[in-house]
């Protein structure tokens, strides 16, 4: 039974990482039940509709050129739905780890001739335009993108994992690494999703999913100054994924 | 027994009552028992959408059958008023207490209703109307933002002509458009138009807590008791059967020892905008 | 006096090898990385006794975390109740004092007037062995809170063990409980002085509490000064919104429930998983949230625990086990906090804050 929603997916600054969850969920899902139609993907086949029209248009990747900032405009203009998929356009993911820097800096640091590169500062999707909400994870987390295909069928809100990997991390009954070994553990402000993994194998989690709403980055950052890391390492820890979020500005406070 | 499992419920007529308000009246689809009482709620729910609390709109059961009045909020919402008449939706209840008449009874009646607030005062407005002599004088004190919102208009209007009931109305400053009796103001504003003593009297009230706020206040002020002004509360509901932990006011569960509750007990506690 | 009976180390260790034939053994068992879990024990030896409190207490054999409740049918809207999973014949040993009374608190919740289907059957298909403890743990303030060290509990248990170290007296709790007992083989009926050794194993660890909880007057007190600054103060410095405290508490009941559809719409789960009033989503209706700020959401916790729990069912939300104040990040304790308010009632203080 195919309900006839169109779907476009775009790729801006990102690794492969998404797109083989993508795949992975093409294959096993939405193809299994033909529920919907791909009218645009550009690793999938080439041509297809790429002014839409499109009833949920999934961005993945940070913007980090003028061309995919306005080609992003238009692709809103013409989507019913629009989420950011993947860390990095949730939230700038890895390529946001050269906000820090200068962009000239960053920019001569990767590139011999840097007369042909236009680079920007990489920005998540919703620095450009307004979303209708975010598929988490480094890569996406199936869990959050089988909610929002579904909710496109039921025409439903989408109701996405928002809490802390703290809940997670405690349902796998980890020894919380941060308590226990003074771990500079990012569990507590960063948005559940991919069920402890770091954590769970005594390893203090890094942040990868991008910040949860609400975040206390502050206490955070404070209980890390306390426990005796440096305001440089502190700085890094909230910086290695996501430097522009809001809910993290207050751990981004530079050494 | 489980009490989370819901029974089935069909759509027996829908009514629009403004642009985004629609009345539905529903009876069980297998012909189970039902029973309830003016002020209690249903869990009204849709596979793969989930399940909200909705108040009764109507006075009793009618062949077996009975009014919710809903307004879309959000996408339960939405796809409850999109149903047609035949097609069915899930059920569970009634839960939660009831609009004290029992205690109304011998003393003026003061009822305040904001918005979609007014319609869980619908069946005691009708009730006090068709038993008069069982209470004082009444008011019937309605607020919404635009006449389009004040929902049951012409069917109040009707029940109070020529009855000893006051019916009064207004809309948001500046969103009065045709109807002269319609004030613009706050709602609180007719309260002044009470000229019975308010210790002899009882107040229901319901809608925006704010709204509620106001109104409290101004008729203690004007010598109400506290425990005399009964206020209908909303909050998250997940279970209905005081398990889930959402509806909690303090110690009070909204869904079993509310909504509605006494002012003066409720506001005992945190996180209210009472 | 109860009947107990005294089985030595060696015979207790038969015991539950013989139970496991026919039931599913379930204790605390150490792990890899070093957590102790309650789990199934495949065999006597892997019971890790000696031990101060779980992360999660045995709560989730009784209560899991995510619980299956209906399948739906789209097309008609029937429901088919999913009957819990791995329901039946287990046995949890060694279930702390402390534990055991936050499920006799829990019980007050989804035993009540209206009974939770899936909570009765696990309950009732569970079987609980007490273990009495001898000496505090470094967080718990059960003593204070009428939980501990020893069981207070007078039912809803099975059997109450001591550990009186080359043996253990066992003490009936039920009917069920004294068939468990009366599979052991070596089992000697406890004489009068079993009993003396017990209790002056229970003046011994009741004398090794270092943490105290003064409760009279605590709810009134708390509820007189909901807006005392110390809710705040230690939202905004410390609370980190994670939830950790709610997760590991033994008595936290709130539940949050979910639909999810196939694919090709034809049939729902729905289901339910803890919730916690620490998240921000929790208080949320349609336009507003009524706990939108930290403060007021550890206010939430410490409050219904010490205080509002009180009204609702006649007990604390409280058990004194230590573990929110152990797997909290910052180390945030309601005890200092109601300790705070204390002290500033005492100095006359805390009525300024009084709730009018
Ligand atoms: C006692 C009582 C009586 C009521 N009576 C009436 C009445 O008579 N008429 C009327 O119109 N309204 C009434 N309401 C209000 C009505 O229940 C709400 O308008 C309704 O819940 C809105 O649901 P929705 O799904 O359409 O909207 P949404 O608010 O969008 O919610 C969507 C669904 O998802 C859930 N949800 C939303 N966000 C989240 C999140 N972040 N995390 C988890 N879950 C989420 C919600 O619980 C809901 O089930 C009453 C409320 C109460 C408490
Ligand atoms: S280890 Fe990290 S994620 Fe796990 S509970 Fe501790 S702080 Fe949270
Ligand atoms: S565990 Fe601590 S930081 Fe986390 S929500 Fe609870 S009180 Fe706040
Ligand atoms: S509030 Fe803390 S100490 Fe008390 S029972 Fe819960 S987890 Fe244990
Ligand atoms: S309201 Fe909070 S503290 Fe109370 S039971 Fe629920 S989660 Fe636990
Ligand atoms: S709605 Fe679940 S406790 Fe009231």
């Amino acid at each position: 039974m195919g309900t006839g929603k169109r779907i476009g997916i775009f790729k801006y600054s990102s690794c492969a990482g998404c797109q083989f969850q993508l795949f992975y969920f093409q294959h096993y899902v939405l193809e299994t039940i033909q529920a919907v139609d791909i009218v645009y993907c550009k690793m999938l086949q080439s041509g297809g509709e790429e002014d839409g029209p499109f009833d949920l248009a999934l961005i993945e990747g940070a913007i980090t050129e003028q061309w995919q900032a306005d080609q992003l405009k238009r692709i809103r203009e013409r989507s019913e739905l629009l989420a950011p998929i993947g860390s990095c356009a949730v939230c700038g993911g890895v390529p946001a780890i050269k906000n820090t820097a200068h962009e000239l800096d960053a920019q001569r640091r990767v590139y011999e001739d840097i007369s042909v590169v236009h680079s920007l500062k990489a920005h998540p999707v919703d620095h450009y335009v307004r979303v209708d909400g975010y598929v988490r994870g480094c890569p996406p987390g199936v869990r959050d993108l089988a909610e929002l295909v579904k909710s496109l069928l039921l025409n439903k809100t989408p109701r996405f994992l928002d809490y802390s990997v703290c809940v997670e991390c405690k349902l796998e009954e980890a020894i919380c690494v941060l308590v226990a070994y003074q771990e500079p553990c990012m569990g507590p402000v960063t948005n559940a999703g991919c069920g402890a993994l770091c954590p769970s194998r005594g390893r203090a989690c890094y942040g990868c999913w991008g910040p949860m709403k609400d975040a206390n980055a502050k206490a955070l950052a404070d209980r890390f100054e306390r426990m005796g890391l440096g305001r440089e390492e502190i700085y890094r820890r909230f910086t290695e994924f996501g430097e522009p979020t809001v809910e993290w500005k207050p751990g981004q406070v530079k050494p | 027994m489980n009490p989370l499992e819901p029974r089935r419920a069909l759509v027996r007529e829908k009514i629009q009552e403004n642009r985004e308000t629609y009345s539905l009246t529903l009876s069980l689809a297998d012909h189970d028992h039902f029973s309830y009482r003016p002020g209690q709620f249903n869990m009204l729910g849709l596979p793969g959408m989930g399940e909200a609390p909705f108040s009764f709109s109507s006075l009793h059961l009618e062949r077996g059958r009975f009014t919710h009045t809903i307004r879309e909020a959000g996408s339960l919402t939405r796809s409850i008023c999109q149903l047609a008449a035949g097609d069915i939706l899930s059920i569970r209840g009634p839960y939660g207490n009831e609009w004290p008449l029992e205690k109304a009874k011998g003393r003026h009646l003061i009822i305040v209703g904001g918005g979609i607030g007014i319609a869980p005062l619908r069946p005691v407005i009708r009730h006090a109307l068709g038993n008069g002599e069982e209470y004082g004088r009444l008011y019937f004190l309605l607020g919404a933002r635009t006449e389009d919102d004040l929902l049951f208009r012409e069917e109040f209007e009707k029940l109070t002509a020529g009855r000893d009931g006051t019916l009064l109305m207004t809309v948001d400053r500046g969103e009065k458009k045709e109807l002269s009796h319609i004030r613009e103001g706050l709602v609180t504003a007719l309260l002044d138009e009470i000229d019975v003593d308010p210790e002899e009297s009882i107040t229901f009230t319901c809608g925006p807590e704010l709204m509620m706020r106001f109104v409290a206040r101004q008729l203690i002020q004007m010598g109400q008791d506290p425990y005399d002004i009964f206020v209908s509360m909303e909050r998250r509901m997940k279970c209905g059967i005081a398990h889930c932990g959402h509806c909690q006011i303090g110690a009070m569960y909204v869904c079993k020892d509310g909504p509605i509750f006494p002012y003066g007990d409720i506001k005992r506690f945190a996180d209210t905008m009472l | 006096m109860s009947t107990g009976y005294i089985l030595a180390n060696d015979a207790f260790r038969d015991w539950l090898n013989i139970l496991r034939n026919e039931f599913t053994v379930i204790g605390p068992v150490l792990k890899k990385r070093g957590p102790i879990v309650f789990e199934e024990i495949q065999d006597a030896g892997d019971l890790h006794l000696d031990y101060c409190s779980t992360m999660l207490g045995p709560r989730k054999f009784i209560y899991p975390p995510t619980q299956r409740l209906f399948r739906i049918d789209n097309q008609n809207h029937r429901v088919t109740t999913i009957e819990p999973a791995d329901a039946g014949n287990a046995v949890i040993f060694a279930v702390r004092p402390c534990d055991m009374q936050a499920i006799s608190v829990l019980d007050r919740t989804f035993l009540g007037d209206i009974e939770d289907f899936y909570y009765r059957k696990l309950r009732e298909e569970t079987l609980t062995v007490v273990l009495n403890c001898n000496r505090a743990c470094d967080a718990g303030f059960c003593e204070s809170m009428g939980a501990g060290p020893f069981l207070r509990l007078e039912d809803g248990y099975d059997l109450e063990m001591t550990s009186m170290g080359e043996n253990y007296l066992i003490e009936i709790g039920s009917r069920r409980g004294e068939g468990l007992i009366e599979k052991a083989v070596h089992r000697k009926e406890a004489a009068s002085g079993d009993y003396e050794t017990k209790d002056d194993l229970q003046r011994k660890a009741i004398a090794s509490f270092t943490k105290h909880l003064e409760t009279a007057g605590l709810p009134e007190l708390l509820m007189r000064n909901l807006d005392h600054p110390v809710y705040r103060e230690t939202a905004e410095a410390r609370c980190l919104g994670c939830t950790n405290c709610t997760m590991v508490c033994p008595t936290c009941y709130c539940y949050d429930i979910e639909d999810d559809m196939s694919f090709d719409l034809t049939v729902t789960e729905r289901r339910r998983h803890w919730d916690s009033c620490q998240e921000l989503h929790f208080a949320r209706v349609h336009g507003g949230n009524f706990r939108s700020s930290r403060e007021a959401r550890l206010r939430q916790f410490v409050t219904h625990k010490l205080a509002t729990w009180v009204e609702q069912y006649g007990c604390f939300g409280c058990v004194g086990c230590g573990r929110c104040m152990t797997w909290c990040p910052t180390g945030i304790d309601l005890t200092e906090m109601a300790k705070r308010i204390q002290q500033d009632f005492e100095t006359g203080r805390a009525r300024w804050w009084a709730y009018s």
